[in-house]
C-alpha cells in the first residue's frame, strides 16, 4: 500500500528531554508540528566487516552490526511563533524568561546555554507518523537554527538536528499508542513585516530607506558531537549483535555570521564602518507576524549584542548593492553573541 | 479588566549584559551601589549562586543520563582465590560476611557473578542484576519489570538462586 508524503505527520516533546536517550513516547508528552519540507531518514546500523585473511576465499565473512549511527535530519518551514520557535529556543539552549507583556500576550527571552548550564544541548524526540515509517528519533539537538528572508515569499526557518544514534524504536511498539495531538493555530510572518536594525553610532535602518532586499540571521552550536564510548547502550538490552547507539551528544562553540543585503547608495556609509572597525551594537533582525491582540503582534527577534560589519559588492536585478557580514565572535558580557526573543499569546516557551 | 504587565524575576540577557558592565566597571568597589539598589558584592553573591544552581541541575541531568543508559554492567572483578584451590564453579565462591550486611543495595562484600548457565543471565545483567546478591535483594516486582522477563520466568531466576544459596 502506498503511502503519500503529504499524509505524513511529525510530532515533537512537548518538552526538552530530561536525560539523553529518554525520548518522549505518550501522547501526552507530544505536540504536532508544521513544516514545509522534511526529509525523514530510515535508520540503518552500521556494519563491521572482518577485515581478517586466511580463509581461503577473496570475499568477507558476515558483517557484524556495530553502533546505530546518530541520524542528520533537515527541516524547514514558514517561520512562525510555534514550531520554530521551540527548535530556536532549544538551539540557544539557556534560560528562558517569559513575561507578561499585556493581558495575552507574552515575551519570552532566551539566553546563550552558559558555562554553568554545561554543553549538553536541549534534546528533543521527532516522531513522523506515516504509515511504515514511524521511527522515534530521541534525543534531537539542533545544530543550526536559522531564518532567511527576502521576496514576496515569507520569512523561512530552517534547522539541521542531530541524534544519538536512537531512532529504531518504532511508534507501532509503543504501548498504548500514541494519538497524534491536534495541530495548534499557527502563526506565520509577512514577507513585509521584516526589519533590520543596527547601530554603528547612529542607528541604521536599511528597511525604511527602502534599501533592504534581503537577509539571514540564527544560530550555529558548533560541531555536535555524538561519541561512541564503552559500556554503550545496546538497542536490545544485553544484546550486543543488536547494536550500539551513544549516550555521550554535546555542543560545540556557538557562531554565526548573520547577513544583510542591501541597495548600495553613493554615500557608501556602511562601507565606512566596515573600513574603521566600527563597534556595531544591536543588530537586530525583527520579524513581526500575525496580531495577537490589539496592537501587539506575534514576533520573531534576534538580536547580536555587539559585532563588526565587513562589506561586499553585489548586484540584485540592475542595481548597485551590497552585501554586510557580521562577525558577532565576541559577546557583550553575560548576553552571549546573540539574544532571541518570541512574542506570542502562550504564557511559556519550553 | 485588563492585567498588569508582569516581569519576571529572572533578568533578560541584555539587562543582564548592562549589569555586569556595571559591576565590572565598579569591580574595584564592593559596596558601590548599582542601578536597581544592591552593591557590587550582592549582585556578584547572587550571581554565583545561581551558577551553583546551574551547575546543580546540569549535573543533575548528567546523572539522570548515566543511570538511563546503564543497561548493563560489566563487572570486571578480582575473583578472591578460593581456600581450598580452584573451583570450577564461580558460584561456589562466597562473599566474607560482613556484620550487620542484609545483602540489599551495594554490599562491601564481594559481589558473586551470576554463573554460566544461570537462567535469563543476560538479561538479568543488562538490568543490572549481575550478582547473586543483587538478584536475591531484589523484589520480584523489580524482576518483572526487566525487559524479557514475565512471571514464569522470575519463577526459574528464583529457584536457581535457591540452588546456589
Amino acid at each position: 500500500m502506498y503511502q503519500l508524503l503529504e499524509d505524513l505527520q511529525v510530532l515533537y516533546s512537548a518538552a526538552p528531554e530530561s536525560a539523553v536517550n529518554t525520548p518522549a513516547t505518550t501522547t501526552a508528552g507530544f505536540k504536532t508540528g508544521l513544516f514545509n519540507s522534511f526529509m525523514p531518514p530510515i535508520p540503518r546500523p552500521d556494519k563491521l566487516k572482518s577485515p581478517e585473511i586466511g580463509s581461503g576465499t577473496e570475499w568477507g565473512r558476515k558483517g557484524r552490526v556495530g553502533y546505530w549511527p546518530p541520524m542528520d535530519i533537515p527541516i524547514s518551514g514558514w517561520l512562525n511563533t510555534e514550531f520554530a520557535a521551540v527548535l530556536a529556543a532549544r538551539c540557544w539552549g539557556g534560560t528562558v524568561t517569559d513575561e507578561l507583556v499585556a493581558t495575552g500576550v507574552y515575551d519570552h527571552t532566551v539566553a546563550l546555554q552558559t558555562k554553568a548550564q554545561g554543553n549538553v544541548p536541549k534534546l528533543t524526540t521527532i516522531l513522523p507518523l506515516l504509515g511504515g515509517y514511524d521511527f522515534l528519533h530521541a534525543s534531537c539537538a539542533v545544530v543550526e537554527f536559522s531564518i532567511e528572508f527576502g521576496g514576496n515569499e515569507p520569512p523561512r526557518w530552517s534547522a539541521t538536528l542531530r541524534n544519538t544514534g536512537y531512532s529504531w524504536k518504532r511508534a507501532q511498539d509503543l504501548t498504548p499508542a500514541v494519538v497524534p495531538p491536534s495541530v495548534a493555530d499557527y502563526h506565520y510572518v509577512h514577507p513585509a513585516g521584516v526589519s533590520a536594525l543596527y547601530n554603528d553610532g547612529s542607528l541604521k535602518d536599511l528597511a525604511a530607506d527602502a534599501r533592504l532586499i534581503s537577509g539571514r540571521c540564527g544560530l550555529n552550536n558548533g560541531d555536535i558531537l555524538v561519541k561512541p564510548l564503552p559500556k554503550d547502550p545496546f538497542r536490545v538490552t544485553g544484546d550486543r549483535s543488536s547494536g550500539a547507539y551513544a549516550r555521550f551528544i554535546t555542543r560545540g562553540k556557538r557562531n554565526f555570521v548573520p547577513t544583510l543585503k542591501g541597495y548600495m547608495d553613493e554615500t557608501l556609509a556602511e562601507w565606512t564602518s566596515a573600513r574603521d572597525n566600527t563597534d556595531v551594537t544591536a543588530l537586530t533582525y525583527l520579524f513581526s507576524g500575525d496580531p495577537i491582540t490589539g496592537s501587539y503582534n506575534h514576533e520573531f527577534e534576534v538580536k547580536y549584542p555587539l559585532s563588526t560589519m565587513m562589506v561586499d559588492g553585489d548586484t540584485e536585478d540592475r542595481n548597485a548593492a551590497i552585501t554586510l557580514s557580521y562577525d558577532t565572535d565576541r559577546s557583550d558580557a553575560s548576553g552571549g553573541i546573540a539574544v532571541l526573543r518570541v512574542r506570542n499569546g502562550s504564557a511559556t516557551l519550553v | 479588566m485588563t492585567e498588569k504587565p508582569v516581569k519576571s524575576e529572572e533578568m533578560t540577557p541584555e539587562a543582564a549584559s548592562a549589569l555586569e558592565r556595571e559591576i565590572i566597571l565598579h569591580s574595584g568597589d564592593p559596596d558601590y551601589v548599582l542601578p536597581g539598589g544592591r552593591t557590587v558584592r550582592e549582585a556578584r553573591e547572587a550571581q554565583a549562586e545561581k551558577d551553583a544552581e546551574d551547575r546543580k541541575e546540569a549535573a543533575e541531568f548528567w546523572e539522570r543520563s548515566v543511570k538511563a543508559n546503564t543497561s548493563q554492567v560489566e563487572t570486571v572483578a578480582v575473583r578472591p582465590s578460593p581456600a581450598g584451590g580452584l573451583t570450577s564453579s564461580p558460584a561456589a565462591v562466597k562473599p566474607a560476611e560482613t556484620e550487620g550486611a542484609t545483602g540489599q543495595g551495594e554490599s562491601t562484600a564481594m559481589a558473586t557473578l551470576l554463573p554460566d548457565g544461570f537462567p535469563h543471565r543476560e538479561l538479568l545483567a543488562g538490568a543490572g542484576f549481575n550478582s547473586v546478591e543483587k538478584v536475591g535483594a531484589a523484589a520480584d516486582e523489580e524482576l518483572i519489570a526487566v525487559d524479557g522477563l514475565a512471571g514464569a520466568r522470575v519463577k526459574e531466576i528464583r529457584a536457581a538462586l535457591k540452588k546456589l544459596r
